[in-house]
């Protein structure tokens, strides 16, 4: 037997048209499993009906206080236990880092010596070839020619004149007003 | 249904503690109901209950006060506990292996004390051939009062989806009962015909 859509209909809390109603209670007639469904849904429902709700044992509001606050100590504790995480890690890594410069020392001082002093000859070389190359600029006569020489003198001299000349009009511009 | 101040839930959003404190007392109660249908054991839902309303706290700035307080509060907790059930599942502890249920002591006398825990017990039984959400969508339903919508709402569920997953509930529980019926009417009718020494 085909028990649909009499079960939707059944199991529905909305209210059916009169001709599904009628449909279905004749269905129901006919048949025992739906009508045991029926039956049975009924009493679920009232079973649901008669259980009262639970509540949580008293001091539930304090419990969860307590909660909140540990929950914050240990947010702290972990924010704690990773910075000291973070500089143990890095006082770590330079004690390494340390340690490597060191074994380099012991293992070949004579070796380090040499390479230090070798830097430092080719430091003195490189000041050597920039005080060679100054000396040289100088002793090559002037880079600037004469006349432009003279000519940007006079330039500079005539622009500052003007200068100082527009300044104390300005100035005294000001006084009057 | 839960009734709280708009101003109440503003002071709590704005960080005062007295206020947050106010709403748990006021909401505890229906939030551990939930809980407990949900899971079926008193400690398990006075864990998630906890644990609801720590994520209330730690989330309620993202409370848009134009929706329903306790739909948003009961969402987190049904939400909480599905995934409670779901992490039952996964580490394959049955549910049907703790059938004796404790639940808490709520009526006076010991005789409808006995009887409650037994109606109790046949509810959980009952809830728990359920599926997670189906058995959220049920607790809502019945003890909650929510509609369609509400219960759409808070379980990120579509209307049509709730509606069928409610009526595929009601089928199973209705057939549960049946079985359960059948099956313990003999045992049941034996204890009562028998002379207690
Ligand atoms: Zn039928």
């Amino acid at each position: 037997m085909n028990h649909q859509p009499f079960r939707s209909w059944l199991l529905s809390e909305e209210p059916l048209p009169p001709e599904q109603a009628q449909a279905l209670n004749e269905h129901l007639q006919d048949c025992e499993a739906c009508r045991q469904i029926d039956t049975s849904w009924s009493k679920v429902f009232g079973l649901f009906q008669c259980v009262s709700p639970a509540a949580p044992a008293p001091g539930f509001t304090e419990r969860w206080q307590q909660r909140l606050i540990a929950q914050r100590m240990a947010a702290q504790r972990r924010q704690a236990w990773i910075a000291v995480a973070v500089t143990a890690g890095t006082a770590l890594l330079l004690l390494l880092i340390l340690g490597i410069q060191v074994v380099q020392i012991l293992r070949a001082p004579a070796q380090l010596l040499l390479m230090w002093i070798a830097r430092l000859t080719s430091l003195v070389n490189v000041l050597v070839d920039i005080q060679k190359f100054i000396l040289m600029v100088l002793n090559s006569g002037p880079i600037i020619p004469i006349t432009l020489a003279i000519f940007f003198t006079g330039f500079i001299c005539f622009i500052s004149v003007a200068w100082l000349a527009t300044y104390r009009q300005m100035t005294s511009n000001w006084r009057i007003a | 249904m839960i009734q709280i101040e708009p101003e109440v839930i503003q002071q709590a959003q704005n960080g005062n503690q007295q206020a947050f404190t106010t709403l748990v007392e006021a909401c505890q109660k229906p939030v551990y109901n939930l809980c407990y249908r949900m899971l079926g054991d008193p400690d398990e839902a006075e864990d998630a209950a906890q644990e609801t309303f720590l994520r209330a706290y730690h989330n309620l700035r993202r409370y848009d006060r134009q929706r329903s307080f306790s739909t948003w509060l009961l969402s987190i907790a049904a939400h909480y506990c599905i995934d409670q059930l779901r992490r039952r599942r996964l580490t394959l502890i049955s549910i049907d292996a703790d059938p004796a249920l404790d639940p808490p002591d709520l009526a006076p006398g010991p005789e409808s004390a006995f009887h409650h825990s037994q109606e109790q017990q046949r509810v959980q039984a009952l809830l728990d051939t359920l599926g997670p959400q189906d058995r959220s969508a049920v607790t809502l339903y019945y003890w909650y009062d929510f509609s369609y919508d509400e219960i759409a709402e808070a379980l990120s569920l579509t209307v049509s989806a709730v509606k069928s997953r409610l009526h595929r509930a009601r089928l199973s529980m209705a057939q549960t009962w049946s079985e359960q019926e059948t099956t313990s009417y003999p045992t049941e009718r034996k204890h009562h015909e028998s002379p207690a020494f």
